[in-house]
């Protein structure tokens, strides 16, 4: 049995198979080619870990049917399925399979991410001027053009998340009168315990659905040491980016659910999303 | 109106600053100490011990819940750990480390206030 995640494709011309094993590899996946759909079926029902699958598009009729019953299969087994319209590797093959990658992530996570970002930020820096948005699947940032990183990550047996804060500090002054004279350090170390916070909101809407992970201490990296920061992906992490539109803040969050397919996971995210209210944060020992 | 002392033990000054912010104005003087091991050496320097201690739990060198080991036994002040972390398992822990509040971050002017009524009413 494969254990890393995987995405099996058939019906792939060259060029496009060597474009979309570029995007899985960097989220850690492995693409997994077939000469038949009845053979990539046959692959479906034995592989735990496969996640996706992307099809060629074809106009044979009896590729046709095939494609419909591995549609019903997919479906029944909650993997995503994207089914190229081109494979002409330009923008609307891009889209299609950005929005395959996008789609991994489920809605109550983007929506919790967001609410995260803006309650704490709108707590630690109340004036901090920024319109967050959704950022794409969050392989977008350029730690390049940032001065610093804060990344924090939490973890139990079944479940892993992540944050990541990269701003520059110029940046940040500009969007706020609280940061504008601040020193470097000082803007990192507000920055340091936003992502904290950020994570520990995350946690306490997961509790709900008994996901009992520590938080552990942030790794800080500063501008001289991010050109060699590669983040390590060793399983399939579903990610988000909240950012500004030009990405010169962005708050990455991958979230990781090993060997659990992702409609197994979606079932199970049967939670509201809130905040503690002040009775349930102060609790007497 | 005696003004009280709380030693608040954070690794960010952020949130040292934001303690310090709510509770200053209500009569209550702040000590500061980044870590764990720092917060001890400044309980031993003291002249008189503070009202309560704030304490983070995840801190580098010393975390919050070796600094509460640490003192149990040693010295009988109020301690009010304030984190991120929900963990029942570390909660109980902390109980028996002698902390008698646990605050939950995002740090809040009604949070911290109801803490420091809990801890000063007993």
């Amino acid at each position: 049995m494969r254990r890393k995640s995987c995405i099996l494709c058939w019906g792939l011309d060259e060029k496009a198979r060597s474009e979309i094993e570029l995007k899985v590899r960097q989220r850690g996946l492995t693409l997994v080619e077939h000469t038949s759909i009845s053979d990539l079926l046959n692959d479906l029902a034995s592989i735990d870990h496969a996640v996706g699958v992307i099809l060629g598009p074809t106009s044979t009729e009896g590729a046709s049917d095939e494609k419909n019953d591995l549609s019903s299969v997919c479906k029944q087994r909650g993997v995503s399925i994207c089914e190229l319209t081109q494979q002409d590797t330009g923008p609307v093959m891009r889209d299609q399979i950005l929005e395959f990658f996008t789609g991994f992530l489920p809605e109550k996570f983007r929506d919790l991410s967001l609410l995260a970002v803006r309650r704490i930020s709108q707590n630690l820096i109340p004036d901090l001027q920024l319109s967050w948005e959704v950022l794409g699947d969050g392989t977008g940032v350029q730690l390049n053009d940032q001065d610093f990183l804060v990344h924090y990550e939490m973890s139990e047996e079944f479940y892993s998340g992540s944050v990541s804060l990269s701003s520059s500090y110029d940046f940040i002054r500009g969007q706020s009168e609280l940061m504008k004279s601040m020193p470097d350090e000082a803007i990192l170390q507000y920055f340091g315990e936003m992502g904290n916070q950020i994570l520990g909101l995350i946690h306490f809407n997961l509790s709900q659905i008994g996901v009992d992970a520590r938080i552990g201490l942030p790794t800080i990296v500063r501008k001289e040491a991010l050109s060699s920061y590669r983040r390590r992906t060793p399983y399939f992490m579903p990610s988000i980016t909240i950012g500004d539109p030009e990405s010169r803040l962005c708050v990455r969050f991958d979230f990781l659910v090993p060997f659990l397919r992702k409609a197994k996971f979606d079932r199970s995210l049967n939670f509201e999303i809130r905040e503690a209210s002040d009775t349930e944060a102060v609790t007497v020992l | 109106m005696v003004r009280k002392t709380a030693l608040v033990v954070d690794d960010f000054a952020v949130v040292r600053n934001t303690i310090r912010g709510i509770i200053e104005p209500k009569g209550i003087d702040v000590i500061e100490a980044e870590n764990g091991r720092r917060g001890l050496e400044l309980l031993k320097e003291m002249p008189k011990l503070p009202d309560m201690i704030f304490v983070d739990l995840n801190m580098p060198e010393m975390d919050g819940l070796q600094f509460c080991e640490h003192l149990y036994g040693e010295i009988k002040v109020p301690i009010i750990m304030v984190t991120t972390e929900i963990k029942e398992e570390l909660k109980s822990k902390a109980k028996l480390y002698g902390v008698k509040c646990w605050v939950m971050k995002p740090i809040t002017p009604d949070r911290i206030m109801k803490a420091v009524e809990l801890v000063v009413r007993g």
